[in-house]
């Protein structure tokens, strides 16, 4: 399948996932510029709502989903970017994240 | 955020420091010129200060922190921040600890201060818990920066920090690409990881 304008994807991260515009805009961006491996476990989630198997760099999708509370787009967002960049993603991830408010 | 008796300290520890932050705007500077290099001046000198300061705390060696208890820790990590808040100028904070979730190494709270993952704390790699303290603390000054306009030089910086602190891209929801990426935590993370390099000689993200 051909790769959708990013727009075409805002309605339903809005409605269904709960992002602000701002936010479906830049994870839509993201998502449909990802590597081919990511695009593909994105669209058959997204088609389906079965989540793949997919490792990346020594992280799972579930990996990421249970020790680091990433939802399944936050999930497959952070394996595009083990794909391009293992080292810096996995030394940011072995660091963890956290919270300002 | 579990630990309520630390909240409590907190408003006391951010109180003694008021005067501390009320001289604050003379020490950074509120010049109209290149507001970005002054920053960068600024912030370079802080760097230098930070780790001389903590240099010399003996707690902070990887050999005596590993015989430190629980409340001997936690001293020392207030003995961080109040040490990174006066070369910083703005009021200190109070440190305390909460069972977070796996991932979380910690936070910042404006209305509490800073909070640790307490199996962090518990943990022998002291160079990776001196990072997490100056990481929430430059949360702080970014928190100062923004409600005292002036503060910092840089005014495009604090805008760019007052907006994402409105809108942050939690990793939960963006990824960690994304949180990473982001003024406030880019920043955060770039300036922790100068002064753990230059304290540890660690690689730095």
């Amino acid at each position: 399948m051909e790769r959708p304008e990013p727009a075409e994807l805002v309605p339903r991260l809005m409605a269904e996932f709960g992002y602000p515009r701002a936010g479906a805009e830049l994870v839509a961006q993201k998502l449909t510029h990802a590597t081919e491996i990511v695009w593909h476990a994105f669209l058959s989630w997204w088609q389906t709502g079965t989540l793949p198997e997919l490792d990346v760099a020594d992280y799972s999708l579930s990996q990421l989903m249970r020790e680091h509370g990433m939802n399944p787009i936050a999930a497959l967002l952070t394996l595009d970017w083990l794909a391009r960049e293992p080292e810096a993603a996995k030394r940011s991830l072995h660091k963890g994240h956290d919270q300002v408010a | 955020m579990e630990d309520t008796t630390d909240t409590e300290e907190s408003v006391e520890t951010a109180d003694v420091g008021a005067d501390l932050a009320d001289n604050a705007g003379e020490q950074v500077g509120t010049d109209a010129g290149d507001g970005a290099s002054d920053f960068q001046a600024v912030t370079d000198a802080q760097v230098v200060s930070a780790t001389e300061a903590l240099g010399q705390m003996e707690a902070l060696r990887p050999e005596v922190w590993e015989g430190l208890g629980v409340e001997e820790r936690l001293e020392a990590l207030q003995g961080i921040e109040d040490r990174m808040a006066e070369i910083q100028g703005r009021p200190a904070v109070a440190v305390g600890t909460a069972t977070l979730e796996e991932g979380t190494y910690g936070g910042y709270r404006s209305d509490y201060g800073i909070v640790l993952n307490e199996a962090h704390v518990a943990s022998n790699d002291i160079a990776e818990i001196v990072d997490s303290v100056v990481h929430e603390g430059r949360h702080a000054y970014q928190d100062y920066a923004i409600h005292h306009l002036g503060f910092v030089s840089d005014a495009s910086l604090v805008e760019s920090w007052t907006a994402n602190w409105d809108n942050p891209l939690s990793a939960q929801d963006y990824g960690q690409e994304a949180y990473m990426a982001q003024p406030i935590e880019a920043d955060a993370w770039a300036y922790a990881g100068r002064i753990r390099q230059a304290l540890y000689g660690r690689e730095q993200l």
